[in-house]
């Protein structure tokens, strides 16, 4: 039974967003939050009036706006099992970004930091492996003054600083 | 100054073989236009080193306008300084410079060591905004997960890491200093090495006790083969030929021979060479496996037209192109120090052609990119028998990445 009960979310501003229990635990932290809170068989628990039994999860770091994002994201990949990131491989980093995240984390900047730092927080690893990816697209195959206009960074190197380190680290990019 | 491949296989075409009296009734070319063209194709051909074609180029354009040499190096700084100035639109430190070149910054001359010490003295800097009225959004990712983000582009596209970590001293810091980017990197090189009798395994513990954790020194001085990219050697010499009886000309005719061998590795520990006149240009697209010389649309019909235009060949050209297409196959491995040992299949059967190389570095900025000749030899298969080739005229081989090779 509890495996379909429904949990409630709290964001930071104080709105509150209930979703099924499967689509809150894609985030690690809530799952593990969970298992101890309402252990899936625990015959127990459940006996107990159930109707009442509101399990509220209070996430201090995420605004709203951001973790109607991020369910949107839980809901879309709820009956898809991701397998565990315990080995970092270099296939997972490299493959191309899912056409649907991609289309999902095409939103400003600025969002795209907030549910990336998200994701981070609540551990979400496809999402925030999907979020990185979409920045390193924003750096790759540009020039440094082209990657600081995307970043509004400024160069803060003389010119001859920046060609020593340039020249001294270049050798490393082939392989 | 270049001009793009397919403008200049353009102009080649049409100026190849080109007559005084086509010139002088050039229906849209001045003659010094032409000399212009001449001259740029003749870069172009010297710089690939094609010398008899460059120097025949440069003899002509001289011959249209003897001031070609003064005009081509106007419109070159021309060139070079529009770039500069495009480069410099923006604003350098918030100030709004003058005409800075860029391109041609003098590095601060300082060694490894300082280059260090200059990177740590960044652990503290801070992202500053371009544009003061808008915030550095990217500072809000802590580093984790700029750590990711580096990680993918290593892993995707090791040049823009480097482009990534020099845009500023905050991010030069974490790009270049950070261990675990280092770790990453030196993971994806030696786990990719074909080592002989699995050096790698029966001295794991010499490597642990010469390096430790520090990817960084290891990179800098234990060899890898490189894998996405071409390993290029440029043969260049020449050959004297005798006078004919009644020559009174005081020097002897000569030729200049220029040839190249290309080499391309992969991780799974094949190999592909190929020896050839073509240049990099016409050989990186086609250096790959599966490639088979019979099906190259493109050399076929390159061969149909001259057969249609029906022109008279030159022995060499006779030498079929397909000829210089033949890619050989073979097996490499590699040995902690760095000697390589190829062993690859040839234009003789029973033969086996066996070379050996030690990567070296090719300058105090370089590493691990070139390959040293040890040895040119071949193994008779059937009298069980090795002899080496003279290499006298033989270059080493230098690494240039190709953006299109991967690891299979």
């Amino acid at each position: 039974m509890s495996t379909n009960r429904s949990i409630v979310i709290i964001t930071s501003d104080n709105e509150k967003f209930t979703v099924e229990r499967k689509v809150a635990e894609k985030s690690l932290l809530i799952k593990n939050m969970l298992k101890n809170l309402l252990p899936v068989d625990g015959e127990a628990s459940d006996s107990e009036d159930e109707d009442n039994d509101i399990i509220e999860v209070p996430t201090q770091n995420v605004r709203s706006a951001v973790m109607k994002n991020i369910l949107e994201w839980c809901e879309h990949y709820k009956d898809v099992e991701f397998p565990e990131e315990d080995q970092e491989d270099d296939s997972k980093k490299s493959a191309p970004i899912d056409p649907w995240d991609k289309n999902f984390l095409n939103v400003d900047q600025e969002m795209l930091y907030e549910i990336i730092l998200a994701a981070n927080y609540l551990n979400i690893k496809p999402l925030l492996n999907a979020g990185c990816k979409i920045v390193a697209e924003m750096i790759r195959g540009k020039s440094p003054e082209e990657i600081r206009k995307t970043f509004n960074i400024v160069n803060d190197f003389t010119p001859e600083e920046e060609a020593a380190i340039r020249r001294e680290n270049e050798w490393a990019e082939d392989r | 100054m270049s001009i793009n491949g397919s403008d200049l296989e353009q102009l080649e075409k049409e100026l190849n073989g080109i007559s005084i009296k086509e010139i002088n009734e050039h229906p849209t070319k001045s003659r010094e236009e032409i000399a212009f063209n001449l001259f740029e194709l003749a870069t172009e051909k010297e710089k690939i080193g094609k010398l008899n074609d460059a120097s025949d180029y440069y003899w002509k354009a001289f011959k249209l306008d003897e001031k070609v040499d003064l005009k081509y190096r106007e419109k070159y700084f021309e060139v070079l300084k529009e770039e500069n100035e495009k480069l410099n639109n923006g604003m350098i430190n918030g100030i709004k410079k003058d005409f800075v070149p860029i391109k041609y910054v003098k590095p601060l001359e300082l060694n490894k060591g300082e280059i260090i010490k200059l990177l740590d003295s960044f652990a503290h800097c801070e992202f500053n905004p371009e544009d003061e009225e808008k915030p550095v959004l990217i500072n809000k990712l802590p580093f984790e997960v700029i750590e990711n983000i580096i990680e993918i582009l290593i892993v995707t596209d090791t040049p823009s890491w480097i482009n990534f970590s020099l845009i500023c001293k905050k991010m030069a810091f974490h790009g270049f200093r950070d261990k675990n980017i280092w770790s990453k990197l030196s993971g994806i090189v030696y786990s990719r090495q074909n080592y002989r009798d699995e050096d790698e395994e029966k001295f794991k513990k010499l490597i642990k006790i010469q390096w430790g954790v520090n990817n960084y020194q290891m990179l800098n001085e234990r060899p890898y083969l490189k894998y996405r990219g071409v390993y290029i050697s440029k043969v260049s010499y020449m050959k004297e030929g005798a006078r004919s009886e009644n020559s009174n000309s005081w020097n002897l005719p000569y030729k200049i021979i220029t040839y190249y061998r290309y080499y391309r590795f992969y991780s799974d520990g094949t190999c592909l060479k190929i020896i050839t006149i073509f240049e990099p240009k016409k050989v990186i697209p086609k250096l790959r496996k599966g490639y088979k010389v019979n099906e190259d649309i493109e050399l076929i019909n390159e061969e149909r037209e001259r057969i249609s235009m029906n022109t008279i060949e030159s022995p060499v050209d006779n030498y079929n192109n397909r000829n210089w297409f033949r890619i050989f196959k073979g097996t490499y491995n590699i040995t902690l120090q760095g000697d390589v040992e190829t062993n690859c299949d040839g234009p003789v059967e029973k033969y086996r052609f066996i070379d050996k190389f030690k990567i070296v570095n090719s300058g105090k900025y370089h590493r691990h990119n070139k390959l040293e000749w040890v040895d040119l030899g071949f193994y008779d298969t059937i009298n069980h028998s090795y002899s080496s080739l003279n290499r006298d005229n033989e270059k080493d081989f230098i690494f240039s990445r190709v953006k299109s090779y991967t690891y299979q």
